[in-house]
């Protein structure tokens, strides 16, 4: 099935609020998933393969840190997946660098499951002279002023790597200036480039994003609980609307 | 400079205007109220207004490529459109539809055409497809390089008087037609990415358009154009031999009709950095106008002949709706008595800054319709002064946690610029009588009485002013201490917070985003935010139905696509038509 980036964010805004999340929250996930979505990686998968977990009553509940000096934190997610606070969670990042003496924070955020969606919130926040890194599994990212490069455990496919949802450890590094260039990691190799993302993303403008049906369906479903059942008095009460024949 | 600076810089009103003409801009408190929106007019930078100066400017080329259509009129139509930026195609169908499946309403399920404006050419195979998918509408799919989608009516008080007179061999009553004012009426005008049409962001890179709505007034202007071929055609099918053509001056007095019910009230809250952006060209437009420091005859006379028309405009503005009617009324008195005045003393205006003169006495006199139209008037005076502010209607939308900025401040900037949200009592019934919702009809938003109706579970995030003040009654509850925390801090354990707040700081410097009224209020009145909207399109004639929908005429006076380039194509400010 063929949609536009329209309506994979109105999809995944409506099923997040469907499922409970607080304005706001809803849109950043939507944004998160049509990010992803439009450079070919998996946002409506990991949402649909979240949807168990965010079903449960604290899905979309506050985070306590725990701080470790003035740069640094931890998070528990406590399972949760990273759809339900990816702007939180960037934010109080980039907060804990502005204060640190060194112009850099850092914040581990553990037991958080698809970890992929705070991948947007981190390009959506660095700015020009600004770097972020995001590491977790067998992924290493980094944001800054060359743009979006992602690394992979060699030996893995991408896809395969960036779809992982089960709950892991996620490590963000900001820093309010370029950070040193980091020596490879041992064991990673080049993952989709920017200028693939790119390719992808207006691909997806030209011809619309493919996505699965059934994943579609299912999203569907979850999203349909944000309307209110039509009735005869909402129908003549809530809009207007009248006889074209005057 | 941060993404964020740009789109402020970017912004009306914040942009480098000279201190005398921001101190002439009128404040947000004045303007952004549900009376003041709701009295609004088209102005010439009315996106209508702005797409015809474009096409004449470009010389966009417009040719009619394929006409099958029988002899009732069903059928089809395609015409190419090339602009320097590349070529679009405009279909329509035509079909038929029984009297009694004509409905105004978004849910109707038939129409008598649909339409869509697709980037590039139009293939057999893209034609074929679309002559299943439009007639369908909303059930439809589409795809990327189709970018708008739309459906019309006949208009049943006109549309077979004018086919019979053209038949007859002669051109329609011009009172009639200039009473209804179009032969179609459309219902809905899809973009964005609806039903798998194009994205805008799709739509803008291509870099035919590049201001909002751009493709959608452009596809209601086609629309236009197909109604008038569309008569043409059934007439001489009637009479081969003698029918007759629309005349010019016949085709001026049509434009398209437009049904609008809530959905326009629930975009202006929900896209508060666009509509900024509208409201702040608007009033930049109207303060630039009343910066004008002296007289210019020929700009007092252009001032006489225009008020001339609207009165004639006015006069020829009829509704059923009682509210609105009187305030026709009143309208016309009023811009009968400046005329009489301005007769009267014609050294009325010949003063230090005439225009902001004539705009401060309409405030302390006229009503607010009369206050509108003159502002409309006298941006109309000065093209060159106004014009580039077109350009500045377009936003990125995007809204930006500061997450430094502590919770004091946070609170004192709510109390600056949300001083409008505090006052009302949100726990008197009446100040939360409304609730906002999608319905699971096809998606319409309604609204419906909260204390009375099911569904406020349901309740859409448009009461803003009740967000914020919530927000601040939130953190005054807190201890003195808790302020000196950061917002990133507070939204990291309070998410419920997250998007209100986030609106509130991406506001913070654009005046004009935020309707200052009640909207959960029972004194919300959804058609003045209608009007509003509908006025930056370009709208006139508003023809109240309810509180809820109203009618409009779109492109009633504008030029033809023949006459696009002519001199003159772009005076069609309130239209008048002596009969």
């Amino acid at each position: 099935m063929q949609v536009s980036q329209f309506e994979i964010y109105r999809l995944c805004q409506r099923a997040l609020e469907g499922l409970g999340a607080p304005y706001g929250i809803d849109r950043d996930g939507a944004a998160a998933a049509v990010w992803l979505e439009a450079r070919g990686m998996p946002g409506l998968a990991l949402l649909a393969g979240d949807l168990a977990r965010l079903e449960t009553p604290n899905a979309f509940a506050g985070l306590t840190p725990r701080m470790s000096d003035a740069g640094s934190a931890e998070l528990d997610a406590d399972g949760r997946p990273a759809v339900a606070f990816p702007g939180a969670a960037v934010d109080f990042l980039m907060l804990l660098a502005l204060r640190s003496s060194d112009g850099c924070g850092w914040l581990a955020i553990e037991h958080c499951r698809s970890p992929l969606f705070l991948l947007p919130a981190a390009v959506a926040a660095v700015s020009a002279e600004a770097s972020l890194r995001l590491a977790w599994g067998d992924v290493a990212a980094e944001v800054g002023p060359d743009g979006l490069s992602i690394r992979i455990a060699a030996g893995r496919s991408w896809l395969a790597a960036l779809s992982e949802a089960e709950p892991v450890t996620v490590r963000l590094a900001y820093h309010r200036s370029q950070m040193p260039a980091e020596a490879g990691v041992p064991g990673f190799e080049p993952g989709p480039t920017a200028a693939e993302l790119t390719l992808a993303y207006d691909r997806s403008l030209q011809e619309g994003v493919n996505v699965d049906d059934s994943l579609w369906q299912r999203l569907s479903a979850v999203a349909a609980r944000v309307q209110v059942p039509a009735s005869e008095v909402s129908r003549i009460r809530g809009a207007g609307g009248g006889d074209a024949n005057a | 400079m941060t993404k964020s600076a740009q789109d402020e810089a970017a912004s009306p009103g914040a942009t480098a205007e000279p201190a005398a003409v921001q101190a002439l801009m009128r404040p947000p408190g004045a303007v952004m109220r549900f009376a003041r929106l709701g009295a609004f007019h088209a102005t010439r930078l009315s996106f209508g207004r702005s797409l015809i100066r474009r096409m004449g400017r470009e010389n966009w080329r417009f040719t009619r490529r394929l006409v099958e259509l029988d002899d009732r009129g069903f059928g089809r139509m395609v015409h190419e459109i090339e602009t320097p930026k590349g070529s679009l195609s405009f279909v329509g169908f035509s079909n038929y539809l029984a009297d009694e499946d004509r409905t105004d309403r978004v849910i109707a399920e038939k129409w008598d055409a649909s339409f869509v404006l697709s980037a590039g050419r139009l293939d057999a195979a893209a034609l074929a497809r679309l002559a299943e998918a439009a007639p369908l509408q909303e059930a439809g799919r589409y795809g990327a390089d189709e970018l708008v989608l739309s459906r019309a009516n006949k208009s049943v008080r006109l549309f077979e008087t004018v086919a019979a007179a053209l038949a007859a061999g002669r051109q329609p009553d011009l009172a009639e037609v200039v009473s209804v004012g179009y032969l179609m009426r459309t219902t809905a005008v899809y973009g964005n990415g609806k039903f798998g049409l194009g994205d805008l962001a799709r739509a803008w890179r291509d870099g035919i358009f590049s201001l909002p709505y751009e493709a959608e007034m452009l596809t209601v202007f086609l629309i236009r154009e197909f109604s008038f071929a569309l008569i043409e055609h059934i007439a001489r099918r009637r009479n081969p031999a003698g029918a007759v053509p629309l005349s010019i001056r016949t085709k001026r007095a049509l434009g398209i009709g437009n049904a609008t019910g809530l959905g326009m009230a629930p975009f202006l809250i929900g896209h508060p950095k666009l509509f900024n952006n509208w409201i702040a060209a608007r009033e930049l437009a109207l303060a630039r106008v009343r910066a004008v420091p002296a007289p210019i005859p020929a700009k007092a006379k252009r001032f006489g002949q225009l008020l001339d028309r609207a009165i004639g405009h006015v006069g020829q503005w009829t509704t059923d709706d009682e509210r609105q009617a009187a305030r026709i009324a009143r309208l016309a008195k009023e811009l009968a008595a400046l005329r009489d005045r301005l007769q009267r003393d014609p050294g009325w205006l010949d003063r230090p800054r005439p225009w902001d003169a004539l705009i401060a006495w309409a405030e302390s006199v006229l009503s607010p319709e009369g206050v509108e139209m003159l502002a409309s008037l006298v941006i109309e005076l000065h093209p060159e002064r106004v014009d580039d502010l077109a350009y500045s209607t377009g936003s990125d939308e995007k809204e930006r946690i500061d997450p430094a900025m502590s919770l004091a401040e946070l609170k004192a900037l709510i109390e600056r610029a949300y001083d409008w949200a505090l006052p009302p009592d949100y726990d008197d019934p009446k100040e939360r009588h409304f609730f906002w919702y999608r319905s699971a009809e096809k998606d319409e938003p309604r609204l419906g009485e909260r204390f009375s109706e099911p569904g406020a579970e349901l309740e859409l995030p448009l009461g803003i002013g009740f967000m914020a003040a919530r927000l601040h009654r939130a953190l005054t509850r807190l201890p003195r201490t808790a302020l000196t925390a950061s917002v990133a801090e507070f939204l990291l354990e309070n998410p419920e917070w997250r998007g209100i707040l986030r609106r509130i700081q991406s506001l913070a410097h654009l005046p004009y985003g935020e309707i200052r009224d009640n909207t959960l209020g029972e004194r919300c009145l959804p058609i003045d935010l209608l009007r509003c909207k509908l006025s930056i399109f370009g709208a006139a004639k508003f023809d109240p139905k309810s509180d809820r929908w109203t009618r409009i005429t779109l492109f009633q006076g504008a030029p033809t696509i023949e006459e696009l380039g002519e001199p003159d194509a772009d005076d069609w400010a309130f239209p008048y038509f002596p009969t």
